[in-house]
């Protein structure tokens, strides 16, 4: 019982917790990914703004003459180019120098140098597709104090790079990002310095890292780092645990009152039965003097008194029939010691119909015995005798009992080669099939016109059973027309334990 | 209605017609040479001096303003000073017309746009958000501030109107990008984009060196101030600035003749491009001069030949006329072999000009023994500014008195460095050395 309550309570407390467990883990799951997707979107914002950059650059090829003039002015003007070089079949075409050059453009020339040395240096961080070299993209110089950004842009034996200006476009971002994740943050770094911080209800200590991931090429220094609210997890399992705590506590409520209900009912079937038992013990004295008495008596009377005799003989076999009650209330109140012998089968049953004509002739029944062709005069078993007598007894007396409207019973012996059975067969009205398991339940009588007006404790074969089981025997049922037919199957070479 | 009103009434409007109707007012440009007379086959250093001085302008017909403030809201501008941003802020909103723009920008360790970019017109509503949201919290992110504010001027960029942000700071920029170089770069977007940046660096812990960078690249004002009680002040006369401009990307070349070497710019700063110079000048100021001054090597020449020394061509915005002007003037130099002749045609404002040019310079080496903690080095520096100055062969009173009042704020930047805590003088004298540099008449 204890150990069942354990294990009951053992399984709860662990699905449980890993039920709670699960609940704080998806949380943590659920945050994470709320994270990685906003990091991905500020991403998609800041390679946008790179794409829209370079759209617009291709536009200005579009329509832009490479001479002197019309470049200068557009670096003049446009607050996104820094610088301009071109290179016509390798050779560097803008800054000319050959014409006088401005300080600027001495540094721009030197600063590209290794990129005119090896114009392939530009596609070396492109994507290499089938197509071979892509026609324009990006390239950066990060060893510079501040990385230098070129757009490039490839036609024919033209190459056309631009120095973007990393300052506009760490501006642009500055401008444009507009994030706001209430109690979370998102931060923008460039170098390991702080660039954009989304505005946030929570001051640093409150946030924990949740996500962070680098920019792809040419922003490979930058990195996005996302800070969420910490994953109160604790109060899933506080919370859990106080439900989980009030779940073991009503089923356990639950267990006590059942166990208290049983054991109630069993404290109070065992005081009945002690007190039956009690009862009988008392009966049993007075019951062998009445019964020792009466065979005196029979004796005494001699054959003189005929009339004498046959009431002396009611008398015998009712203290008879009272005897076998009380070691029935005895026998299911205390398991008798079983001390195995041989038993003659032919004997016992003569013993029994001759126990049992008068009884049965009282009733207007007839009692028969059929030893089959099997059965010789001397069958013997090993089991026990009177364990033997009770079980077949109250088989017959329920014939009497239930069944004498057939005014028949069969006793029939037939032998197997393992075992041996002892049919008992009577012709009345039967038992329902249903109703058949519940007969070995103690106390039960089968509620209808059969048992009424008949009396009974209702434990004969609760205690037939018991013994046969003792005796490693089996109690079969078999529902013929009319009537009903109790089996009792004996083991011929029965290994018979103790019993219970 | 009375005949003699109605007649008063047309005269004025006839009046003020013909005043509209007279020839557009010109930016008056001069250029002059140093030594215009030189000794024959000697190669002296000579000076060219491009001087633009703006023509008078009535304030009612000042060009509209579209302007952004960048204030510091970092948690070092707490008490005094945030509370005269405040009121420096508010009395901008009640100088502007309806017709002009404003944003309002605050930074601290992020930015919010306060007041985007709008026209004038609720005033009211613009003192409440100032006083609502002007509160010190948080670190210094001047980058992004300077960076939101370029953002909302160049919302209602207009070649017409005075496109300008005024930056207040009282700290170090220690969020996002904080290199001297890195705000340089944004200044030069915003004169690339022809947005002026004037920065006011308030109290002692500003860094002065990022401050006059940002306004020199942008052709801003620069002002130190030092105590938060002149802030007001310092609002009014640069808006005193802002209202008096009279043309705007202002764009001097300066084309030297043959075997002329141009040497080096004084000053201001521009490009140079093998006998090309370049300088630009975002905008001109009322009744202000703003010179380009250029250090050139002539040709050598025989006595009585004039040789050709430079072709110098001026464009502006004129924001009155609402035309480009243009000026153009061919220079020549003389030869001689009297030396008395020679010092004859000196021209002496210009000699001066150069000098006090020269003195800037060697203020900047002053900074540099200042920073190496050699102060009395620095003072020497400053003295001998004085010596040189006073040693120039000047007599026209005008030129005397340039001497003397630049040779005063010498020896009044020495007195200071001598009294004052380093980290002060060191500030008065980058701010006077902007000044210098940018002509910029301040305080």
């Amino acid at each position: 019982m204890a150990a069942i309550t354990l294990l009951i309570f053992s399984v709860i407390a662990c699905l449980g917790f890993r039920a709670i467990e699960h609940e704080a883990l998806l949380r943590v799951y659920q945050s994470q990914t709320l994270a990685q997707t906003r990091t991905a979107q500020a991403e998609d914002f800041v390679m946008n703004l790179l794409r829209q950059k370079a759209t617009r650059l291709d536009a200005i090829m579009g329509f832009l003459q490479f001479d002197e003039e019309p470049v200068r002015s557009l670096l003049e003007k446009d607050v996104d180019i820094d610088d301009v070089f071109v290179l016509q079949k390798n050779t560097l075409s803008y800054p000319d120098e050959q014409k006088p050059l401005t300080q600027k453009e001495k540094t721009w020339i030197q600063t590209i140098t290794p990129l005119l040395r090896d114009p392939s240096l530009l596609y070396s961080h492109s994507e290499k597709t089938e197509k071979g070299i892509p026609r324009s993209g990006w390239f950066v110089i990060n060893e510079t104090q501040e990385p230098i950004l070129i757009y490039w842009n490839r036609e024919n034996d033209r190459i056309v790079g631009f120095h973007v200006s990393y300052i506009k476009l760490l501006s642009d971002v500055l401008n444009a990002a507009d994030f706001n994740f209430a109690e979370d943050t998102l931060i923008f770094k460039e170098s390991g310095r702080i660039l954009y911080q989304s505005p946030s209800d929570l001051s640093i200590e409150n946030r924990q890292p949740r996500y962070s991931m680098y920019l792809p090429y040419p922003l490979n220094t930058w990195s996005l780092e996302y800070y969420g609210q910490k994953t109160d997890t604790l109060a899933v399992y506080l919370w859990g645990g106080v439900f989980l705590l009030a779940l073991l506590m009503t089923v356990g409520l639950i267990i006590f009152r059942l166990y208290r209900e049983y054991t109630q009912t069993a404290r109070l079937a065992r005081q009945q039965v002690n007190f039956v038992s009690q009862v009988s013990h008392e009966l049993k004295t007075p019951l062998t003097n009445i019964s020792l008495y009466a065979e005196l008596l029979k004796e005494e009377l001699g054959e003189f008194y005929e009339d004498g005799v046959r009431r002396v003989d009611v008398i015998i076999s009712e203290s008879q029939r009272l005897s076998r009650l009380i070691q029935n209330i005895l026998t299911f109140s205390h398991a008798p010691k079983i001390h195995i012998q041989p038993v003659d089968i032919g004997q016992l049953m003569a013993r029994i119909v001759q126990t049992f004509t008068p009884s049965s002739q009282a009733r207007g029944m007839i009692l028969s015995l059929n030893m089959g062709e099997s059965v010789t005069e001397s069958v013997m078993i090993d089991s026990n005798l009177d364990l033997l007598t009770q079980i077949l007894g109250n088989f017959l007396s329920n014939a009497e009992k239930y069944a004498s409207s057939g005014q028949r019973v069969d006793l029939t012996v037939e032998s197997h080669p393992d075992y041996l059975d002892i049919h008992v067969r009577d012709y009345g009205p039967g038992i329902p099939e249903k109703e058949a398991k519940k007969i070995f339940q103690p106390f039960y009588r089968i509620q209808s016109t059969i048992t009424e007006g008949v009396t009974g404790t209702g434990i004969g074969l609760t205690i037939a059973r018991q013994l046969a089981e003792s005796l490693h025997a089996e109690i079969l049922l078999a529902h013929p027309s009319p009537g009903m037919q109790f089996t009792l199957r004996l083991k011929k070479q029965p290994r018979i334990d103790n019993p219970l | 209605m009375n005949t003699k009103r109605l007649f008063t009434l047309l005269a004025f409007s006839a009046a003020a017609f013909c005043l509209g109707a007279q020839a557009a007012q010109k930016v008056t440009i001069k250029s002059e040479i140093a030594s215009p007379v030189v000794l024959e086959n000697a190669q002296d250093k000579n000076y060219l001096k491009i001087s633009l001085t703006g023509f008078p302008l009535e304030i009612r017909k000042r060009s509209p303003i579209n302007l952004a403030l960048v204030i510091d809201r970092s948690s070092s501008m707490s008490g005094e000073r945030i509370e005269k941003a405040r009121d420096a802020s508010i009395m901008a909103v009640n100088m502007l017309e309806s017709d002009d723009t404003l944003s309002i920008v605050a930074y601290d360790s992020t930015v919010e746009v306060i007041v985007p970019a709008t026209r004038v017109k609720d005033k009211q509503m613009l003192v409440e958000k100032i006083r609502k949201h002007i509160q010190p919290r948080g670190m210094t992110a001047l980058f992004a501030g300077v960076s939101k504010g370029l953002d909302q001027v160049g919302k209602h960029l207009d070649k017409e109107q005075v496109n300008r942000i005024i930056l207040l700071s009282d700290g170090q920029a220690n969020i996002g990008p904080t290199s001297i170089s890195e705000l340089t770069g944004l200044a030069k977007i915003a004169a690339k984009k022809g947005v002026a940046i004037t920065t006011l660096g308030l109290g002692k812990d500003y860094n002065e060196d990022l401050m006059t960078t940002i306004a020199g690249y942008s052709d801003g004002n620069h002002v130190f101030v030092e105590k938060s009680v002149d802030l007001e002040k310092t609002f009014a006369s640069e808006f005193n600035d802002v209202m008096s401009v009279v043309a705007q990307d202002v764009e001097v070349v300066i084309k030297t003749a043959n075997q002329v070497t141009p040497v080096r710019l004084l000053g201001r700063d521009g490009e140079i491009r093998g006998d090309t110079v370049t300088v630009k000048l975002n905008q001109l100021y009322s009744n202000q001069e703003k010179y380009v001054l250029l250090e050139v090597i002539p040709a050598k020449g025989v006595r009585a030949e004039s040789k050709a020394l430079a072709d110098v061509t001026v464009n502006y915005n004129n924001l009155e006329s609402k035309n480009k002007d243009t000026y153009n003037e061919s220079l020549a130099i003389r030869y001689t072999d009297s030396d008395s002749e020679m010092k004859n045609a000196v021209v002496e404002e210009v000699l001066v000009d150069s000098a006090i040019q020269k003195t800037a310079i060697q203020n900047e080496k002053a900074v540099r023994l200042m920073d190496e903690g050699k102060m009395d080095e620095a003072k020497a520096v400053l003295d001998q500014n004085i010596k040189d100055l006073e040693a120039l062969p000047v007599r026209q009173p005008a030129a005397v008195q340039k001497i003397q009042e630049s040779a005063g704020i010498n020896r009044s930047m020495g007195a200071k460095m001598m009294s004052e805590k380093k980290e002060v003088s060191r500030k008065a004298l980058k701010e006077q050395n902007y000044n210098v540099k940018n002509q910029s008449s301040k305080k």
